[in-house]
């Protein structure tokens, strides 16, 4: 890492670990600042029911944000690098789509919360072991093909989903879905914490190992193979990081858009395309990002706001400036 | 070519003939029609005493309890499959189980007069494809507060037989009744005004599903001498998050649906609810269940207003419920309910006993 990665990594560290005490202030519940401290360091009991919004709502909800914020930024981030495709999203192979069909299945059928989170993660990294199996019957081993698969298995779950919810209830099962696939951290809790924490901490961890052999990747098969890289298996390795990343994220949010495109395409501004700088950027931006926009989504009005709809609107206006802000290097290529 | 000139004229004369035996008939079967104001306050030219009716679930029991129930011909099926419906009135089963947002083909197939539907945009929808659909949507803009006998009103103009008029008059008179007897004994009595927390139990949605603003429920609860937070909410609101629940520090939640128990036991031991004086005093109600749930506006309403007067002031009221709920209900549904399925009701729990989801 440069001095300049550094600087910016620590900078936003410090906004992140900010903006986290900020999100267990804040929301719908007033608490002022004597009580927030008397809550989280005293046993007093006049605070008993602060401590409990503070312990129990707010610090799983803003944890699972920021850990799916990073989850699906990088997870964009390590998509747009492998396929030299700098608008490609977490869902290019399907895997919120298949998610989602999880999801919806599992809320057709009436079953619990951990069932669907299970369900819907099973047939994430289900749909995406599709697209590659899809994609091995071309033969061509280009990227080109495991885009198409992606597209034609994402298409056919697209329609799964449909047929799920043209079948569900419209007075109770359809809604729920509706509500899903929007995305909420309204059902976060520390549980979910103690499963989605690992799963984002190795992930980072292994992708910080490996991030310079990612950029000899992201140059193509020939490029790879002349630098003594096994491209095969570090594509599968790094699609597989990606796709277990968006997947458990998807399962304990639901469906979240734009963050995976607009974190990277951000980072990327700042520090260029080397993923050595990039991902441990794309750690606290994405981070960041979503904790904001947890935040938004609850604290202004009594019913929570849709997290997609959040991200949407914020995510549009932030790749509008970071298109305006690169419009010189388009017009030069 | 005089022979094709022969078969063209036939042709013509015959199509001619044709046209005035259709046109004849159709001035002939000139049908009386009525014009009324749907509860969303859409004007709908509509048969007049149709005897085919599709009901949605919020219109049934009030047609049954009103001498009407040969003219259904159907009902959503959600009501068919609450087994309390077949218990008050058993010849249900034989009522034909419509989806919530049926086709038209099912309609049509089915030649039903009029239609009820839960929303205007389904009423919108046939009304456009020639069957005729009103819109009964029980919820106020932007109170109920003048919506208490709209539908029993709406029937008597629908259906204009001296009998339906004279039941609809005394359910009518026994819902005001019961409105204002309530109303005046808190008022004597200077009851200080608490906040209310309704919990929706007809979904499985959480401690924080609840009604929205112009609901039957926010009306009633008001009448019961209690500011209901459905009351703040924005429009069409019906999930605040656990945050707002809690800044909101209900006196008292009620819980009403099929999952009324679930939620009972769900708030007792779920934070930060727990935390809650009106949670850690047990100030926690359930309402009864029939054969619709009966915090919507249903035959049992009155009863409703009485056993929730009881619950949730009980120094004050003391009615007899399980008396007047049995006496209803043999009035409007010819049935004898034993004092056990009473009881069963009174705790929303289903005719044998058992949970009903």
């Amino acid at each position: 890492m440069n001095k300049k990665t550094v600087l910016f990594f620590i900078i936003s560290l410090i906004i992140g670990v900010c903006v986290f005490i900020f999100a267990l202030t804040v929301g719908k519940y007033e608490i002022s600042m004597s009580d927030f401290f008397k809550a989280v360091f005293t046993a007093d009991e006049s605070v008993a029911t602060q401590r409990s919004i503070i312990l129990n709502l707010r610090l799983p909800r803003t944890i699972i944000a920021a850990l799916t914020g990073i989850g699906l930024s990088i997870s964009g981030l390590l998509y747009q690098e492998i396929f030299q495709n700098k608008l490609v999203s977490p869902d290019l192979l399907g895997v919120s789509s298949g998610s989602a069909v999880g999801a919806a299945v599992a809320i057709l059928l009436g079953f619990s919360s951990a069932i669907i989170s299970l369900l819907s993660f099973c047939l994430g990294i289900v749909t995406v072991l599709i697209t590659l199996i899809l994609s091995r019957q071309f033969k061509n081993g280009k990227s080109i093909t495991l885009i198409l698969a992606g597209i034609i298995v994402g298409g056919f779950m697209s329609a799964a989903l449909s047929m799920i919810k043209y079948f569900a209830d419209p007075m109770t099962t359809l809604s729920t879905i509706t509500y899903w696939l929007m995305g909420s951290f309204e059902n976060s809790i520390m549980k979910k914490v103690y499963i989605l924490l690992p799963i984002v901490l190795v992930c980072c961890i292994v992708l910080i190992t490996i991030s310079w052999r990612i950029n000899v990747v992201a140059l193509g098969q020939e490029e790879a193979q002349t630098k003594g890289i096994n491209y095969k298996f570090y594509q599968l390795l790094i699609i597989g990081i990606a796709t277990l990343l968006t997947a458990s994220t998807v399962a304990f949010s639901g469906t979240i858009s734009w963050i995976g495109l607009v974190v990277p395409h951000l980072v990327r501004l700042i520090v260029g395309r080397d993923t050595r700088r990039t991902i441990p950027l794309c750690i606290t931006f994405g981070g960041i990002f979503m904790m904001l926009v947890d935040i938004f989504s609850r604290t202004f009005t009594s019913q929570e706001l849709p997290v997609s709809a959040v991200t949407g609107l914020f995510g549009t206006v932030i790749f509008v400036v970071i298109l305006l802000i690169r419009r010189r290097d388009y017009n030069v290529h | 070519m005089r022979k094709i000139l022969v078969f063209i004229l036939t042709i013509i004369m015959a199509m001619g003939v044709c046209s005035t035996f259709t046109a004849c008939n159709s001035g002939g079967n000139t049908e009386e029609t009525v014009t009324v104001t749907d509860m969303v306050g859409d004007t709908r030219t509509i048969k007049k005493n149709p005897s085919k009716v599709a009901c949605s679930r919020s219109t049934y029991d009030l047609l049954v309890a009103f001498g009407l129930a040969d003219k259904i011909d159907g009902v959503d099926k959600k009501l068919l499959d609450n087994p309390w419906t077949a218990v008050f009135y058993p010849e249900s089963v034989n009522h034909y189980r419509y989806e919530y947002e049926d086709s038209y083909e099912t309609y049509l197939s089915r030649g039903v007069d009029l239609v009820f539907c839960p929303e205007k945009r389904i009423a919108d929808d046939l009304t456009a494809h020639g069957i005729n659909a009103i819109s009964v949507n029980l919820y106020g803009t932007p109170t109920f507060d003048h919506r208490l006998t709209f539908f029993s009103e709406l029937i008597t103009k629908i259906w204009d037989g001296d009998d339906v008029k004279q039941k609809s008059d005394v359910w009518n008179t026994k819902i005001r009744q019961a409105v204002s007897e309530i109303q005046s004994t808190l008022t004597e009595n200077n009851v200080p005004k608490e906040k209310l927390f309704y919990v929706r139990g007809d979904k499985d949605k959480g401690i924080g599903y609840t009604d929205t603003k112009g609901s039957f429920v926010e009306y009633a609860y008001r009448v019961l001498g209690f500011d209901s937070m459905s009351a703040i909410l924005e429009t069409n609101s019906n999930r605040p998050s656990a945050e707002s629940i809690c800044e909101y520090n209900p006196d008292v939640f009620v819980m009403g649906g099929i999952y009324q128990n679930k939620h009972v036991t769900d708030i007792k031991t779920t934070a930060p609810y727990t935390t809650l004086d009106s949670v850690k005093n047990n100030r926690i109600y359930t309402i009864p269940m029939g054969l619709t749930q009966m915090e919507q506006l249903n035959a049992l309403s009155p009863e409703f207003f009485y056993d929730q007067a009881n619950r949730l002031h009980p120094t004050l009221f003391n009615y007899n419920v399980s008396g007047m709920l049995k006496t209803s209900v043999k009035e409007y549904f010819g049935t004898d309910l034993t004092d056990e399925q009473i009881g069963y009701m009174l705790n929303g729990l289903s005719p044998n006993g058992g949970n009903l989801y």
